[in-house]
């Protein structure tokens, strides 16, 4: 190292700052992951049955979303849409994107885990006289759902880690905010390295928080 | 004054442009691909073998895991600034993703390594074979075998987050949709053209590594 001198001082005092920035990237992570299942549950059914619109959808969408950037998907939502006089906020825009690339993993995430419950399981319970829905509600989906916790939890932390690209659409969540702390004072390796800090406590805390819910629902694994 | 650019539409020689662009892509995924690879094989074994390495370097594996490459590519930029070793932006990106790469490829060879049976181990061991020999002739094979899809995974996530070293100045695919963009306006075009070819990147990676694949569980 070269005569550089550390300043933590002055850069904890944007540390109120960041913490602002750190609930928006939680609530980002949050409503994109509850966008993620609430559209991919459906469409990961559609797939499975394999036939229709809706299954060729889903399987478009799954190969668009995985096989392209998450920053492509942030620009192409941000200024794509701004093209066709769609000015939306960054912050819609990149929850916009995160949703995208969030149903894309989390359809063959659901897919592969459909694929686990024996499909005999959902024909008895159609002989028993349930509907279609019920049978996935009370019968597939609480098997399902177990089976995936853990690969929709490593979702999670990959769409909290995704949100740091609103940075570059001018969004002051985790990432922007430290950007904007740095430009005014001036220690930008002190305060990306806190910003890094809370985004590893934050993802510590997310896993924790899974441990417990899980551990709750199911039982120690 | 009446001014217009020269070149404002698309124009053909833009198509070039965008392939040598991909070509950067790739350059830059290849070169780390291939630095995460040599470093993370034994990295995974020895955090396989040993209690020590794997105390000692499972903090690094969690820090890559769980900061965005973004936040880790602006630390490594300050940082190399602040050592006076400014390095190009391909070498810079080569550095950080070659280094998540590099924890990736240990996770992966780990878990590939203790899912051999070990039984097998034991009979390479009373067959006379040293420790060395039976990682090198039995345990390393099957590891990287089974390893190889998670592998394959990795490095396509690695064509993708390579996007985000266009932020620092190296002109990959994202980069020059952006630059195309700016000039010619015309944005679902440019971007929708720029994700067909990551789309086409990522397929031809996957058709290749399946065909792979195949021939070795023959």
């Amino acid at each position: 190292m070269s005569d550089y001198h550390f300043h933590w001082v002055m850069a904890l005092r944007d540390l109120p700052s960041l913490l602002q920035g750190a609930v928006v990237t939680l609530q980002l992570t949050i409503l994109s992951m509850i966008i993620g299942v609430g559209v991919s549950v459906p469409l990961a059914v559609m797939r499975w049955q394999g036939r229709g619109v809706w299954s060729g959808v889903a399987g478009a969408w799954v190969d668009v979303a995985r096989n392209t950037p998450v920053l492509l998907q942030v620009y192409a939502v941000y200024f794509g849409l701004g093209a066709y006089g769609f000015n939306i906020s960054s912050y819609a825009a990149t929850l916009l994107a995160i949703s995208f690339n969030n149903i894309g993993y989390l359809i063959e995430i659901f897919r592969g885990g459909l694929a686990t419950v024996p499909r005999y399981q959902y024909i008895s319970g159609r002989s028993l006289g349930m509907s279609a829905t019920q049978a996935y509600a009370y019968i597939v989906w609480p098997q399902l759902l177990r089976i995936v916790f853990y690969s929709v939890m490593t979702q999670m932390i990959w769409a909290m880690l995704n949100t740091s690209l609103g940075l570059l659409i001018g969004l002051r969540e985790l990432a922007g905010a430290a950007e904007q702390a740095q430009s005014v004072n001036y220690r930008t390796l002190e305060t990306f390295a806190m910003a890094a800090l809370l985004y590893y406590l934050m993802a510590k805390l997310l896993i924790l928080g899974a441990e417990l819910l899980y551990a709750r629902l199911y039982g120690r694994r | 004054m009446h001014y217009t650019a020269a070149w404002q539409q698309l124009h053909w020689s833009d198509a070039l442009y965008v392939l040598v662009a991909s070509l950067r892509t790739l350059q830059l995924t290849f070169m780390s691909v291939l630095l995460g690879t040599l470093l993370g094989i034994p990295l995974g074994v020895l955090r396989a073998l040993s209690p020590v390495v794997r105390v000692l370097s499972s903090p690094l594996v969690d820090v890559v895991r769980s900061v965005p490459m973004i936040i880790q590519l602006i630390i490594l930029d300050t940082c190399l600034s602040i050592s006076g070793w400014p390095l190009s932006a391909f070498q810079l990106g080569t550095l950080a993703l070659g280094a998540w790469m590099t924890m990736v490829t240990a996770e992966i060879v780990r878990g590939a390594y203790e899912a051999v049976a070990p039984g097998l181990r034991r009979v390479a061991r009373s067959l006379g074979m040293s420790s060395w020999q039976e990682l090198r002739v039995v345990s390393l094979p099957l590891a990287l075998r089974g390893g190889f899809p998670a592998w394959v995974g990795a490095a396509l996530c690695l064509v993708k987050d390579s996007a985000l070293v266009g932020i620092f100045g190296y002109v990959e695919l994202t980069k020059a949709g952006q630059i195309l963009n700016a000039r010619t306006h015309h944005t679902f075009l440019v971007l929708g053209g720029i994700g067909a070819t990551y789309f086409f990147i990522c397929h031809v990676i996957t058709f290749c590594t399946r065909r792979i694949e195949r021939r070795m569980a023959e």
